[in-house]
């Protein structure tokens, strides 16, 4: 029936959204109106009459429209104000949108029958609702039906909707009448629960409910009318509504096993394989349509995804071995390598150490190699000079003194080579002894005072009279008094040196100071650098390895002690020297 | 005085050897040190001069070889060095030198340098 409806719902012209001209009763007057109908309503018309004659059972096929319009399959027989949108069908229809819904069953207005609305709402493409078609079914002659079951002189059978409306009675005043006054209280057990007996004032009341409509069959027994004959009837009404239910059971189970158990079974089979097994290569059948057949295809599809997934963690599996293995190598491979940085790195260490010791051990061989051929020179010139292997001529002897000064200036060279060789080396060390600074200084004195008479210049000494102890090395203190002294000679061409020392609470201090030709400020800070001589530009180069200042500087250093210099060009320089003196206990 | 003098410079030797045979003394000449060691035994020597830079055995270990020569403990033994490096001078103090004089030597002192250590003259 439901699908008779869809089909009639296909027709263009019923579904035209245009109703202008369709008739309406809005305004509608028994005694007034009259039926004007148009060319495209009155095919319509025949359409839905058409519709109706072709279906024994539908009595009447209407269309209601939001206009208000109303068209039917056959003229009302009183053209009453009738406004089909207020009417429940088409509200029921026009609330589910998309659905054929059943109207509750109620009475036909011409008979005593009972109808059901079947009916649709029409929708636009956008979906609004325009309007409900309708189709009412006729439940024709309930009443008759029912009052052919025998169930005594007295008894009444009731057919009750799902709502409670007594739908078909022999007894005409229960006709269409609430179940609720009748049942009074008991009447939501009815209503609620499928079957049962209800025990009313004067009478019984059993019901069974219809597995398909949800209308309940309702046997009404008087106590009155409870004699031995009705008891049976009952027991007879009774034997058959459960003999009718077992047939039902029986047929329900056939139905399952043959709808549901049956297409389950290879089911089962495989999932118990799968399970026993492991074995995922499965196929099922597709089988049958409905939901069986999407719980089969449910199930494939699951198997086949288990079945992928294995497959996805086999191969993680596998990649994850392989990584496992690189892993393995490459820390193995890393292990070699430190092992081999280490390898080389103690190599490296022991070249390194080896490299040092041979570095002393050239350092003390030069030092060595180089004097030893000076020695002789130095060393035979001099008794020459002295004229012990006999007399010499004056030209002589003025060339052999050359002889012995470059001799004497070469083994400087070669000893200020070998101090800083040595100082860069770390391989300097001095000792720590008591060195009385005034005899030091007086020391140096009397070595250069022969040169700085040479050059006509005057030494003058200014020493502090208190006797002062520096914690030293003499050699290497007198050292750099001489660097000092010999610089001021070198580079003062008239005038005096003044040596002269001043005692302070911690330390003395030593002033070599010159009337020669000065340090230009920016030259000073360059002048302790190794190699570094100051380019006088007007004056000669003078004679020295510009390496002297650089040790002096590094043998202060190492007696804690401090050099400063102050210079004017032309006037002279001031070298500054600080050492700590040891302090004696009461002095 | 009888003076040994151990050194490998055949120049140096003759030096050393020119200052003192001037000065009126005499040279026992030993060019490496075993030879030093068994002149050092038998010629018995009133001092000793020296080398420490030596081909074989270095100055170090002749020293102290004579030191632990029964009859040589207290000779003089006059180390002529170069100050090769750092701890040079101490380490041949230790080694049993009685003292050193640095080279080159310097031939208007050297006489001098080593008189010091000429064995007292006993007054016949």
């Amino acid at each position: 029936m439901k699908s008779d409806v869809s089909e009639l719902l296909m027709h263009k012209k019923i579904l035209d959204k245009d109703d202008a001209g369709f008739t309406n009763f809005l305004n509608a007057s028994e005694d007034t109106f009259v039926y004007r109908i148009g060319e495209r309503e009155s095919e319509i018309i025949a359409d839905l009459n058409a519709f109706r004659i072709t279906h024994a059972h539908v009595n009447s096929v209407y269309m209601g429209r939001e206009s208000g319009a109303f068209v039917r399959s056959h003229p009302r027989a009183r053209p009453t104000t009738y406004d089909p949108r207020t009417r429940p069908w088409y509200i029921l229809g026009k609330e589910n949108p998309g659905q054929i819904v059943l109207t509750e069953p109620y009475r036909s207005v011409t008979s005593p029958d009972v109808n059901i609305g079947v009916v649709k709402a029409m929708t636009d493409e956008k979906g609004d609702v325009y309007g409900v078609l309708g189709a009412d079914i006729t439940l024709v002659n309930l009443t008759d039906y029912i009052a052919g079951f025998d169930i005594g002189r007295n008894g009444e059978i009731l057919l009750i909707s799902e709502k409670g409306i007594i739908l078909a009675s022999n007894n005409q005043s229960l006709l269409f009448t609430d179940s609720k006054q009748l049942l009074q209280n008991q009447n939501d057990l009815l209503l609620s629960t499928p079957e049962g007996i209800l025990i009313l004032p004067d009478e019984y009341l059993i019901y069974y409910t219809s597995p398909l409509l949800g209308w309940k069959y309702a046997a009404l027994i008087p106590f009155s009318a409870i004699d031995k004959e009705i008891q049976d009837s009952i027991i007879t009404i009774i034997i058959f509504v459960f003999l009718s239910l077992i047939l039902l059971s029986v047929i329900t189970l056939l139905i399952l096993d043959y709808t549901v158990i049956r297409p389950l079974t290879p089911l089962t089979t495989i999932a118990k394989t799968i399970t026993e097994m492991g074995n995922l290569n499965q196929r099922l059948p597709p089988g049958p349509e409905g939901e069986v057949g999407d719980l089969t295809r449910a199930f494939t599809t699951m198997i086949e995804t288990i079945h992928k997934q294995e497959e996805i963690e086999k191969q993680a599996m596998e990649e994850l071995a392989l990584y496992r293995d690189n892993l393995e190598k490459m820390v193995l491979d890393r292990t070699l390598q430190l092992e081999k940085v280490n390898t080389d790195l103690q190599e490296a260490k022991e070249r390194a150490e080896a490299a040092d010791r041979l570095k002393s051990a050239f350092l003390a061989t030069m030092s060595h190699e180089l004097r030893t051929p000076l020695n002789s020179i130095i060393g035979f010139t001099g008794i020459i000079i002295q004229g012990l292997a006999g007399p010499l001529t004056g030209e002589q002897q003025k060339q052999l003194g050359m002889v012995q000064h470059s001799a004497r200036h070469l083994l400087a060279l070669i000893n200020d080579v070998l101090d800083i060789s040595k100082i860069e080396a770390g391989e300097l060390t001095i000792t720590r002894e008591p060195v009385d600074i005034h005899e030091s200084m007086k020391s140096v004195v009397h070595t250069i005072l022969p040169q700085a008479q040479n050059k006509g210049l005057e030494v003058v000494c200014n020493f502090s009279p208190e006797k002062v102890e520096i914690l030293g090395d003499q050699r290497r203190i007198e050292q750099v008094i001489m660097n000092l002294m010999s610089n001021a000679i070198k580079f003062t061409e008239q005038g005096a040196i003044t040596l002269s020392s001043a005692i302070n609470t911690n330390n003395i201090t030593i002033t070599v100071k010159d009337t020669g030709i000065g340090i230009a400020p920016d030259d000073i800070n360059t002048l302790f650098k190794p190699f570094h001589q100051i380019d006088t530009g007007t004056t000669r180069k003078h004679e020295g390895t510009g390496l002297g200042l650089s040790i002096s500087k590094k043998l202060i250093e190492y007696h804690k002690g401090t050099i400063q210099i102050k210079s004017e060009i032309g006037k002279g320089s001031e070298f500054i020297v600080t050492f700590p003196k040891i302090k004696h206990e009461g002095g | 005085m009888r003076i040994l003098v151990i050194e490998d410079n055949e120049q140096n030797m003759y030096l050393m050897h020119f200052l003192i045979q001037s000065s009126g003394h005499e040279v026992i000449e030993a060019g490496e040190g075993i030879v030093g060691i068994e002149k050092a035994k038998s010629d018995k020597p009133d001092i000793i001069l020296l080398d420490i830079q030596l081909p074989g055995m270095d100055g170090y270990e002749i020293a102290k070889r004579i030191r632990a020569t029964s009859g040589l403990e207290s000779i003089p033994i006059i180390a002529v060095t170069s100050y090769a490096m750092a701890g040079d001078r101490e380490k041949i103090l230790a080694a049993g030198a009685t003292d050193y004089i640095e080279k080159p030597i310097n031939p208007a002192t050297f006489i001098d340098q080593i008189a010091i250590y000429f064995p007292k003259q006993e007054v016949p």
